[in-house]
């Protein structure tokens, strides 16, 4: 089961991953931290129990950087003559900050991990997880176009074999095979609390997930006064407060709706 | 030894002709491809993608044609017109 968690900053997100890793938990069971504010570690730090599941915390600057080097040497092999005009070292500094990295970051980490058997993935803040799903249908969008414009240069040249072609061929198969696998094995769950900001974004996100197709079955109330439906057609499960830190009990509350949706 | 007919003359010289087109859109279409991918390179506010890092090591050719541009740009109106063959 491949499961992403999803709402608003404070709400017990990483609380819920770490119950539904509890409940999946397995040798081929992981538990990606996507959000760039690793809190993973402190909460499985505080239950001192054995747990059967490996937990992923990407440290993205430290990828940038193997990304980078590795991409140097590759020039260096290549004899890239233009080398020197564009230093690669600099280009750290440029790239760090510029838009779409954080994003494609994030997407790398999703493609890296989601042919595990079972994964649950803490997402970041809605605003840049909203854009990370954006970035992989944009980027599909002008792959393909990319790929008609260098395709066409390459019949008016004559020529049969193209490194760069091949790159981008291989590179929007993977990202229409992550779009398919999202689209049809994955589950997004909302995790909320009952006040009207978290209510309100939680509502947008499913908005958003449901008009680009992904499945939306589950919403966790986090510690929740009342049992009241907040969105229609959505199971919902109620955490009280005195168990809203709790992953273990979290993980019993959600267990049998989770195991009907794995059946379904 | 036959003279060419006024007619082969006038092949030929479509046929070159046409060549030409054909060869000048083909540089204006791997211009536009170099653009789109490593225009941030010469300063245009295009966002790096990683799409265009990874396919670096092998974009020799693009990234000359990529100067090409910037040459063009010291003279558009100039290129321009030799598109046309209007000296």
């Amino acid at each position: 089961m491949k499961v992403f968690v999803v709402g608003k900053g404070g709400v017990g997100k990483s609380t819920v991953c770490v119950a539904l890793a509890l409940i999946l938990q397995s040798k081929d069971t992981m538990l990606v931290s996507l959000d760039p504010a690793h809190n993973i570690s402190d909460i499985v730090k505080n239950h001192e129990v054995m747990l059967n599941f490996e937990i992923v915390e990407p440290d993205f600057e430290k990828e940038l950087s193997i990304y980078l080097k590795k991409l140097t040497d590759e020039m260096k092999r290549e004899s890239f003559r233009y080398l020197t005009v564009f230093n690669l070292e600099n280009l750290l500094d440029v790239l760090r900050y510029s838009p779409g990295t954080e994003e494609h970051m994030l997407l790398e980490n999703i493609k890296r991990y989601i042919d595990r058997r079972h994964v649950v993935f803490d997402t970041p803040p809605t605003g840049l997880f909203l854009k990370v799903l954006g970035l992989l249908d944009s980027s599909i969008l002008w792959m393909e176009k990319l790929m008609e414009l260098r395709q066409d240069i390459l019949e008016r040249k004559g020529i049969k074999e193209d490194p760069i072609l091949t790159i981008i061929e291989k590179r929007l198969k993977e990202y229409v095979k992550l779009k398919n696998t999202l689209q049809n094995e994955a589950i997004f769950i909302g995790v909320t609390t009952e006040d009207r900001l978290s209510l309100k974004e939680t509502e947008r996100i499913f908005g958003f997930l449901r008009k680009k197709g992904y499945s939306v079955p589950l919403l966790v109330v986090n510690r929740a006064k009342e049992k009241k439906v907040y969105l229609e057609g959505i199971k919902h499960v109620f955490i009280p407060e005195y168990h809203d830190r709790n992953p273990f009990e979290i993980s019993r509350k959600i267990h049998s709706l989770l195991k009907l949706e794995i059946q379904e | 030894m036959t003279k060419p007919r006024f007619i082969d003359i006038l092949r030929i010289f479509f046929k070159e002709r046409a060549y030409s087109i054909y060869d000048s859109e083909t540089l204006e279409k791997e211009k536009l491809f170099s653009f789109l991918l490593y225009g941030w390179m010469i300063g245009f506010p295009l966002p790096v993608t990683f799409l265009s890092l990874d396919t670096l090591p092998y974009a020799e050719k693009e990234l000359k044609k990529l100067f090409l541009i910037i040459r063009d740009m010291d003279d558009v109106f100039g290129s321009t017109l030799g598109k046309f063959d209007i000296d």
